[in-house]
């Protein structure tokens, strides 16, 4: 049951707690073997910043009393104790590949991106007890967005390194399954980056951020932000950090949200003893600089009638 | 050297560090997700759009400055309808909106990156002696109309707002020469570096030519050899402080004087100005944020005819301004902008004033952006200024925009502003003991500020689907207490006449495709004034009924840019030129050609570009009879790496 509310989309976390609360009422009609309150998962964290607490607060209200949830907040001090908890649930990158490779007790691993995921834990870990939610949004969402924010463009640009593992065949078939088209400038590592970003927006209507440390590091951002303004082509950014810095929006899941959907897959984990397949988030904010926009002369609408016009773009682009 | 088992020891360090460096960095973590970021684009970073601006607004860019081919700044603004852009000598522009001009324009602020260089004593711009070349320029903001309420006092007409290029701008070496007819000799070598904290960028130049007197040099000496310097640099040092900083430096001969029997016989003065400045900036919560800028001006002209006659007329100014101004989201509707300045100006000119002159000049404003509702934003502001010289003013505003659609706006404006005297309107001594004994200007002081009512209306359309856009500016203003020159020497200021102005200002821009563009500006204006100058005809003939510019550039494969400018401007009379300075009806053409090649594979750039300026259209006359304007050509071959 809290699998089938994944798959929806609602407007506000407090409904979707809520709606969660209802699934976990019903669970407790379920027979006994399957009830959350015997499970005991161990939460390892990749730090002790707010981030993380944040989502180890969302995570454990999100949950019935009865879970038992221990909380490790250095990743390296982990010790695989096979017999003391049923599923381990790793926060970020780092804590994933400590536990990963170092456990075989089921895991799910939240807040790291696909890419990483995929090659630095899926492939590398013998026990295949193993899932993810990830932080990256699906691009059909943040295609979507864009087309949702800038209707009239054609051209969409992406700068990335061989270092973002960007799957650019699929990003382009999104992009053209939205009748746009996707200008991919890959930097090579002798490339002067702004020159590559120059040569990029010549043909660009908007440029779309991707986890990219070489590109998009707070060292960059500044000097990225101020030349795509110059040449007046809007950033879609990753995050409200993005939005504030001066990207035109923003599709991005907050930590709460994360925490969310991972006490729902872990519910259905008590339930079945089975983690399923990794997903995206299901659920996600949007932000819009209106400031910004303005600027650019895009008209301005607000993140709910936006997410009300991606859900029509989709299913045009379907 | 190392022994073995220190190598070793290096070999395996070297290997832990690789390894972790490699864990770190292998992968995207949620870091490249959730890290924190400097605000970039905050409220005062960005412009205004031009729908939503309290004010009619001409932005010229860099793409337009590249394609209008001209070689100095002052050119520029043959780009702005109501713009009259002429010259008192070859090395004194003249740039004035909307009349009651004479060789210097004095209701019209001019913001260098909101340095104010609209200087005393005279009361001008010494366009020739900023430090700033034409190719530091971002763009350009014309204000049309009084805008003191968001830009000081001085902005009675209008505020030229030049905005120079970020310090991180560009990365590497740019130079550039140019050599052509009238003595037009010109180079510039400008570097940038973009770093984690710090951005900069300097540049070389110089600039000169032969004036107007390319062929007779007998009548007017107006040649030019202009040298400057010009640093940016920006340093962060957290997320929420910005430190911009800038110097520049400019230095020159510059032909003076005539061979028309005046004492003043040609020679050369030695002009001087330099600047630093510093801009604090501090992101607040909510976007808000918090400038304080400081800045320091420091000007000298030597003017000295030596050794015929121990004429001198030198003089030296200094300006120290400091600024706060805080901006704060009051709601999701309602922007404030709010501020407070202090200035200091210092004048040491013992041919012009008794004694040395220090003007104290204070100002209080608040601008505000309120969005009543998605159609309806009510723009109002005021400033209040106190000075050594003047009184107490408040310059109120208020502007009222109704979007028609979503890219349709109609904005209603009314403002009133001063302008307090300037120094030498109050103050003025200038005199030449013997063997001249003369003295040209006594002010007898006790001067009114000048006051302008303006009220207008504006249409702003884009039309998306056409590649059109389009702006109209309805305007009828009224300025009470004119400060004039009386008209025999000594001559005195006096609070002489009121004026009224009413015209129609259009500016369209069309693109067709991506690479054809057309900027076409036209202005129609009727001026009236309720006395007749005694050395000028009549008021309403001195700025031309109709002006027209357009500037269109198209891009060709091969990376071959062609750009042709039009500037087309009624008879007029400038209002202190006597009748034969008339300037008769003319039309000027200017043309662009030029390519660009890549140098190497690395993707350097070269480019050469060929410019006449007045290809077509008959020579003509600028402000007065002897400046006469003819054809200019010149080449310019500059190169990116």
């Amino acid at each position: 049951m809290p699998f089938l509310l994944l798959v929806l989309n609602s407007k506000q976390t407090h409904l979707w707690r809520k709606l969660v609360w209802i699934g976990l009422s019903l669970l407790l009609w379920l027979p006994v073997e399957a009830i959350a309150e015997n499970l005991r998962v161990l939460l390892v964290l990749s730090g002790n910043t707010a981030l993380y607490q944040t989502f180890v607060k969302g995570f454990t209200q999100n949950l019935p009393s009865t879970t038992q949830v221990l909380v490790q907040e250095q990743a390296e001090a982990f010790v695989d104790n096979p017999q003391k908890f049923d599923l381990i649930v790793s926060v970020g990158l780092k804590a994933g590949q400590f536990v990963g490779l170092r456990t075989n007790t089921p895991l799910l691993a939240v807040m790291l991106p696909k890419a990483s995921y995929e090659e630095s834990l899926l492939k590398q870990r013998h026990s295949k007890e193993i899932s993810a939610i990830y932080l990256d949004q699906p691009w059909d969402r943040q295609i979507a967005l864009v087309q949702a924010v800038l209707p009239n463009i054609n051209r969409v640009g992406v700068l990335y390194s061989a270092a973002a593992r960007l799957d650019v065949a699929d990003l382009g078939a999104v992009v053209a399954r939205h009748k746009m088209v996707l200008y991919g400038q890959m930097l090579g590592t002798s490339d002067g980056m702004f020159s590559a970003l120059d040569t990029l927006l010549d043909d660009s209507e908007a440029l779309l951020a991707v986890p990219d440390s070489n590109i998009y590091s707070s060292n960059n951002i500044r000097n990225i932000l101020l030349t795509t303004y110059r040449r007046g082509v809007p950033l879609i950014g990753l995050s409200q950090a993005y939005v504030n810095a001066g990207a035109l929006c923003a599709v991005f899941s907050t930590p709460e949200q994360i925490a969310v959907q991972a006490s729902a897959m872990t519910l259905v984990f008590a339930q079945t003893r089975k983690l399923p397949d990794a997903e995206y988030p299901s659920l996600f904010t949007i932000a819009v600089n209106q400031e910004v926009a303005r600027t650019l002369s895009v008209p301005v609408l607000s993140p709910d009638t936006l997410r009300l016009q991606m859900d029509s773009v989709k299913r045009k682009a379907r | 050297m190392f022994n073995h088992q220190q190598q070793r020891q290096l070999i395996v360090t070297c290997a832990s560090l690789v390894s972790s460096y490699a864990c770190a960095t292998d992968y995207a973590s949620e870091s490249d997700f959730l890290q924190e970021f400097p605000v970039v684009l905050s409220a005062s970073r960005m412009s205004q759009p031009l729908s939503e601006a309290p004010n009619a607004m001409t932005v010229i860019d860099r793409d337009m400055i590249k394609a209008s081919g001209f070689r100095t700044i002052p050119d520029l603004f043959r780009m702005v309808p109501g713009m009259y852009v002429s010259a008192f000598t070859g090395n004194r522009p003249i740039v004035s909106y909307h009349g009651t001009t004479d060789d210097s324009a004095r209701r019209m602020q001019v913001l260098v990156d909101g340095r104010s260089v609209f200087m005393p004593p005279l009361g001008a711009v010494a366009w020739e002696d900023l430090p700033l070349q034409i190719d530091d320029i971002e763009r350009i903001e014309v204000i049309r109309g009084p805008a003191a309420a968001s830009y000081g006092g001085n902005s009675t007409q209008g505020v030229i707002n030049i905005i120079s290029r970020d310090a991180g701008a560009f990365e590497g070496v740019r130079a550039s020469v140019t050599k052509g007819n009238g003595g037009i000799a010109d180079a510039s070598v400008s570097m940038g570096k973009r770093g984690e904290k710090l951005d900069y960028r300097m540049s070389f130049g110089y600039r000169s030519d032969y004036g107007y007197d390319a062929n007779q040099y007998d009548i007017n000496n107006d040649s030019y050899k202009t040298r400057l310097f010009n640093l940016r640099a920006n340093y962060r040092p957290n997320i929420v402080d910005n430190f911009d900083f800038q110097v520049g430096y400019n230095e020159g001969t510059r032909g003076d004087g005539t061979n028309n029997g005046s004492p003043n016989t040609p020679h050369d003065k030695h002009n001087k100005e330099y600047f630093t400045q510093m801009t604090w900036l501090r992101s607040l919560d909510g976007g808000n944020e918090l400038q304080l800028k400081f800045y320091h001006i420091y000007q000298d002209v030597l003017n000295t005819l030596e050794p015929v006659s121990p004429l001198s007329d030198n003089y030296t100014n200094t300006r120290d301004d400091v600024e706060l101004q805080h901006t704060l989201h009051t709601s999701l509707t309602n922007r404030l902008v709010w501020g407070a300045s202090l200035r200091r100006d210092w004048t040491h000119a013992p041919n012009r004033f008794s004694s040395d002159q220090t003007i104290m000049q204070g100002t209080l404003f608040a601008h505000d952006e309120w969005r009543i509702t998605p159609k309806w934003l009510l723009n109002t502001g005021a400033m209040l200024e106190d000075g050594t010289i003047g009184k107490l003013n408040l310059s109120p505003r208020v502007a009222l925009i109704y979007k028609l659609a979503p890219k349709q706006t109609l904005r209603f404006g009314v403002s009133q502003a001063y302008r307090n005297p300037s120094v030498y309107e109050e103050r003025s001594n200038y005199q030449f003991g013997p063997p001249v004994n003369y003295t040209f200007y006594l002010s007898s002081g006790g001067l009114r500020p000048e006051m302008i009512v303006s009220r207008e209306i504006g249409y702003l359309g884009e039309f998306p689907e056409y590649g059109l856009s389009m702006d109209v500016r309805l305007y009828k203003d009224r300025i009470r207490d004119v400060i004039y020159e009386t008209d025999l020497a000594p001559k005195d200021f006096l609070n002489l006449f009121d004026v009224d102005q009413h015209g129609l200002e259009v500016t369209t821009k069309h693109n067709w495709g991506a690479n054809n563009r057309l900027t076409f500006n036209y202005t129609y204006q009727v001026m009236s004034s309720n006395v007749k100058l005694p050395y000028a005809g009549d008021y309403s003939d001195t700025m031309p009924r109709h002006m027209v510019s357009a500037l269109y550039s198209k891009k060709f494969a091969n990376n071959v840019n062609m750009s042709v400018g039009y500037y087309q401007q009624g008879t007029l009379l400038p209002i202190d030129r006597g009748p034969t300075d008339r300037q008769a009806f003319t039309r000027r053409w200017d043309v662009r050609l030029a390519k660009q090649f890549k140098v190497d594979r690395a993707g350097h750039k070269a480019e050469i570009a060929f410019v006449v300026q007045g290809l077509v259209g008959a020579d003509y006359n600028d402000y007065q009879i002897q400046n006469q304007y003819n054809r200019r050509a010149f080449l310019t071959s500059s190169v990116e790496f």
